[in-house]
């Protein structure tokens, strides 16, 4: 009983006042949070690290790694923002050790400001359609595409939190959404044309 | 490979690893040590750059190449010929290293390269030319002619501002009908040919005034295409401005 009630307790407090329990010492409060994160991290990262096998095994350093620094964390900022830093960095990693994909040192789309585009009243019916597209057609686009459209459609997530997690600007991160859906659409319909039967 | 268990399997391997101190949190000073060093390179990177940027900008200023792009385009290639490029480099790998260094916190993120590295330029140009200024790099050009300055002295006597190609530096001597006639600071003497073509800074150039002429120089005779007053003698030639103008005036 006593064990159901502090359980419920923890149900109605912060990702932050976890976090603070856990700094000061408490390895509970931390289980808490793995608790908390690790449904939405496996999802992030068998979306994002599409095809590659060792996915959970890396959710779990993202974790090791969260506790080792934790000291680090500000409980006055969002802690979800700050664990999914932290489980980029470590995808990023993840793919480069792979060396199946490309990672560039730099990208030009960081470099110069882009005029953010306006979210639009048909964003929802999009966005679901565009969700059962990228399903189908994730290993079709490049992790640069790949993450941000992961983190908008399946995290829902602003392109602000978005720019925290990546430290990009929120203009680029705009740019890598559009980009990314043109890409998926092209991607959805040269994969429809390769399934239509040959002679229909 | 994690060991792994079917259920809560990352919880119980964290909290597993946290029991058996295989994993250890990092104290609280470790970060901020961490933090207070980024901070401290970056501000000594940061001075750094000022102070190449201020000696860059004594440096145009002492050979007179800063006033050139006033004197149209044959003045700006003057400026980009006299730059001293070594600096430019210099301060090129200090703003590279700033930049590195304030990335990773979000006001530099947040914003397109360009317009963080355009911002940082302006406020380092700024601030080179708030220091110049001072005449902080006058002051250690004298204590560094006189063996003063131990660290930073090389610096100054190496570097002993020769003017630029084709500008000449010295006091108008007399005013003739086409110009003046100007008394370098080597005492050697020119004549000075004004055209309608040619840019005078200050209209009310008299004689006895410190001058940098800019122009074609054939022997002792100057086109010039542009005068501009200078408000004092710079430092290596401050000695041979003072006795030529006691000797003017006398």
């Amino acid at each position: 009983m006593l064990y159901y009630m502090k359980d419920m307790e923890s149900l109605k407090k912060t990702d932050e006042a976890i976090a603070q329990e856990a700094q000061n010492g408490k390895a509970e409060a931390f289980g808490i949070l793995v608790e908390r994160f690790e449904q939405p991290l496996k999802r992030y990262a068998r979306r994002f690290l599409f095809g590659y096998t060792e996915a959970e095994d890396v959710v779990q350093d993202v974790f090791l790694k969260a506790y080792a620094n934790l000291q680090s964390f500000d409980t006055a900022r969002s802690f979800s923002a700050w664990i999914y830093r932290i489980a980029h960095n470590e995808f990023i990693n993840a793919i480069k050790k792979k060396g199946k994909e490309p990672i560039p040192f730099f990208d030009p789309d960081t470099l110069f400001p882009h005029p953010v585009e306006p979210t639009r009243t048909d964003d929802d019916i999009q966005k679901a359609e565009l969700k059962d597209i990228l399903d189908s057609c994730l290993e079709k686009l490049d992790p640069k595409y790949r993450e941000p459209l992961v983190l908008y459609f399946y995290e829902d997530m602003d392109y602000q939190t978005i720019a925290e997690i990546m430290h990009i600007p929120t203009s680029t991160v705009g740019v890598r959404i559009n980009r990314g859906k043109q890409l998926l659409r092209k991607a959805y319909i040269h994969l429809e044309k390769s399934y239509a039967p040959r002679n229909a | 490979m994690h060991p792994e268990t079917p259920n809560n399997s990352i919880k119980d391997s964290v909290l597993a690893s946290i029991q058996s101190h295989s994993i250890i949190m990092k104290p609280k000073w470790h970060f901020l040590l961490r933090t207070a060093l980024v901070i401290v390179g970056a501000v000594l990177t940061a001075l750094a750059l000022v102070y190449v940027v201020s000696f860059t900008v004594f440096m145009l200023r002492q050979n007179g190449a800063l006033y050139a792009p006033t004197f149209g385009l044959a003045g700006v290639e003057e400026l980009l010929r006299s730059l001293p490029w070594i600096f430019v480099l210099l301060a090129l790998v200090f703003l590279t290293i700033v930049e590195i260094l304030v990335r990773q916190y979000s006001f530099a993120y947040k914003r397109p390269l360009v317009v963080s590295v355009a911002g940082l330029t302006l406020l380092v140009c700024v601030s080179g030319f708030l220091v110049d200024k001072t005449h902080l790099h006058e002051e250690a050009y004298r204590q560094a002619t006189m063996g003063k300055l131990p660290f930073a002295g090389a610096l100054y006597r190496v570097h002993s501002f020769p003017p630029m190609r084709n500008a000449v530096i010295g006091l108008i001597k007399t005013k003739t009908a086409t110009g003046f006639t100007l008394e370098g600071h080597r005492h050697e003497t020119f004549v000075v040919t004004l055209t309608p073509e040619t840019i005078v800074n200050d209209q009310d150039v008299t004689i006895n005034d410190l001058v940098m002429v800019f122009g074609s120089r054939i022997n002792e005779n100057i086109q010039a295409v542009g005068v501009q007053e200078l408000p004092e003698a710079p430092p290596w030639i401050e000695h041979d401005i003072h006795t030529l103008r006691y000797n003017i005036t006398e």
